[in-house]
C-alpha cells in the first residue's frame, strides 16, 4: 500500500516534469519493462533500445493514464506496444507461410521437455526466446505472454490467423528442441 | 494455450533484471529525457550572471556619467565630502567659506562662482564670492576675488572624518 501510495507521489511528480521521480519510476519498473524488452528483443543491446524507447512512451503519455486503474498494468500495455512498434520497424513485411509445412510439435515427448524447462534457469529460457527468428518471437509473445488470439495477432500484423498459428507452431517445436538440446549437453 | 505455453510464461516471467545506474544515464543521452531540471539550473544561472553583469555596467557608468560625455562638473555639497586641494592652498579656510553651499553645475576646467551662506561670512573675513576652479591637474588662473580653491573630483574621497580629525573637533566638514 505504501508502495502504491509511492508510485502515485512519483506519477505525480514526473507530471510536473521532476527528473529525480522519472529516475525513481525508472528505477522502480526497471526489472519489469527489461523482462518485456528481452523477450521481443533479440539481443541485449537490442532490449535497451526497446527499454528506452517503451520509457519515453510512458513518460509522454503519462497524462493519459488514469489513477483508478493498475500503474503497472498500464506501464505494461505502453511497453509492449512501444516494443511491438519498434519490431515492426525493422520487420517491414511478414513472409508467407504455407500451411502444409507446418511444423511438427509431437517430436519430442511433452513431460520430457516439461522436465527440461524446469531444469533451465529464466535468464537461459529468455535468451532461447531471443534465438527465434524476429517475426516467430513477436508472434509467439503476443500469444502467449500478451494472451492476444490469433484473430488479434493477424488484425496487428496484417497477416492471416494460419500464419499465426504457424508462427506460435514453429516457436514451441524451436524452443522444445533447443531446451532438450541444452538439457542433453 | 497448451501446458508447454505456461510452462514457458511462468518461467520466462521469473526472471530478473538488476538495476543499473548506467541505465538511466543511457535513457537520458538516448531520448534527451530527465535532465530537466539540470537545464532549467543551468539557464536561471546564466540569466542571473547576464543580468548581473549588466547591471554592474549600468551602475559603473553612472558612477562617472560627467566623465565620458557631459563636459561640466557638479560641484555638489562641499560639506559633505572631504576634498583634496593644491598644497598651496589653506584647506581650512577656504573650505570653510565653501561650507553650507548648495550643490551646483560647473563646467570643466572653467572658473565657476559659489555664493558663500551668511553664517559663513564672519568666519573668512573675506569676499562674499571665491571662485573654485575645477580642474583636473592645472592649477588656475589668477581669481578675480581671494584665493582660489582649487577642486580635484577625481580624488574625491569620502565623508568619514580621520581619528585626527574628530580629536580636533573640527566640525567644518561633518
Amino acid at each position: 500500500m505504501k508502495e502504491h501510495s509511492e508510485v502515485q507521489e512519483w506519477i505525480r511528480a514526473c507530471r510536473e516534469g521532476n527528473s529525480r521521480a522519472q529516475r525513481k519510476l525508472f528505477k522502480h519498473f526497471y526489472s519489469l519493462v527489461m523482462r518485456i524488452c528481452m523477450r521481443y528483443a533479440g539481443s541485449t543491446d537490442e532490449a535497451a533500445d526497446m527499454l528506452n524507447e517503451g520509457f519515453l512512451k510512458v513518460f509522454s503519455n503519462l497524462d493519459k493514464y488514469e489513477n483508478t486503474g493498475s500503474f503497472e498494468a498500464w506501464l505494461k500495455r505502453v511497453v509492449c506496444n512501444a516494443a511491438l512498434d519498434y519490431r515492426r520497424r525493422f520487420v517491414k513485411k511478414v513472409d508467407f507461410v504455407n500451411i502444409d509445412e507446418m511444423p511438427d510439435t509431437k517430436q519430442i515427448a511433452d513431460e520430457a521437455v516439461n522436465d527440461a524447462v524446469a531444469r533451465i534457469s529464466s535468464q537461459e529460457l529468455v535468451e532461447l526466446i531471443q534465438q527465434l527468428p524476429p517475426v516467430t518471437r513477436m508472434v509467439f509473445n503476443m500469444f502467449v505472454f500478451e494472451g492476444y488470439s490469433h484473430r488479434d495477432i493477424a488484425l496487428a500484423l496484417n497477416i492471416t490467423e494460419n500464419t499465426s498459428a504457424w508462427h506460435v507452431n514453429s516457436a514451441r517445436s524451436k524452443l522444445k528442441e533447443a531446451i532438450s538440446k541444452m538439457n542433453d549437453d | 494455450m497448451t501446458d508447454f505455453d505456461k510452462l514457458i510464461k511462468e518461467k520466462a516471467e521469473q526472471a530478473d533484471y538488476t538495476y543499473k545506474p548506467s541505465a538511466w544515464k543511457n535513457f537520458q543521452h538516448q531520448t534527451g529525457m530527465g535532465n530537466s531540471t539540470l537545464k532549467y539550473w543551468v539557464a536561471g544561472v546564466s540569466s542571473a550572471v547576464i543580468i548581473g553583469g549588466l547591471t554592474t555596467v549600468l551602475l559603473l557608468r553612472n558612477d562617472h556619467p560627467t566623465q565620458s560625455n557631459d563636459p561640466s562638473l557638479n560641484v555638489v555639497a562641499i560639506d559633505t565630502i572631504s576634498l583634496n586641494v593644491d598644497e598651496d592652498v589653506v584647506l581650512k579656510e577656504d573650505t570653510m567659506m565653501l561650507a553650507g553651499c548648495s550643490e551646483q553645475k560647473a563646467p570643466r576646467n572653467k572658473t565657476v562662482q559659489v555664493a558663500v551662506p551668511e553664517s559663513n561670512k564672519e568666519e573668512t573675513n573675506d569676499d562674499v564670492i571665491h571662485s573654485a576652479r575645477s580642474t583636473n591637474s592645472q592649477k588656475s588662473a589668477t581669481p578675480r576675488y581671494g584665493r582660489p580653491l582649487v577642486i580635484d573630483v577625481d580624488t574625491i574621497k569620502e565623508n568619514v572624518p580621520t581619528d585626527e580629525e574628530l580629536k580636533k573637533g573640527n566640525s567644518r566638514l561633518y
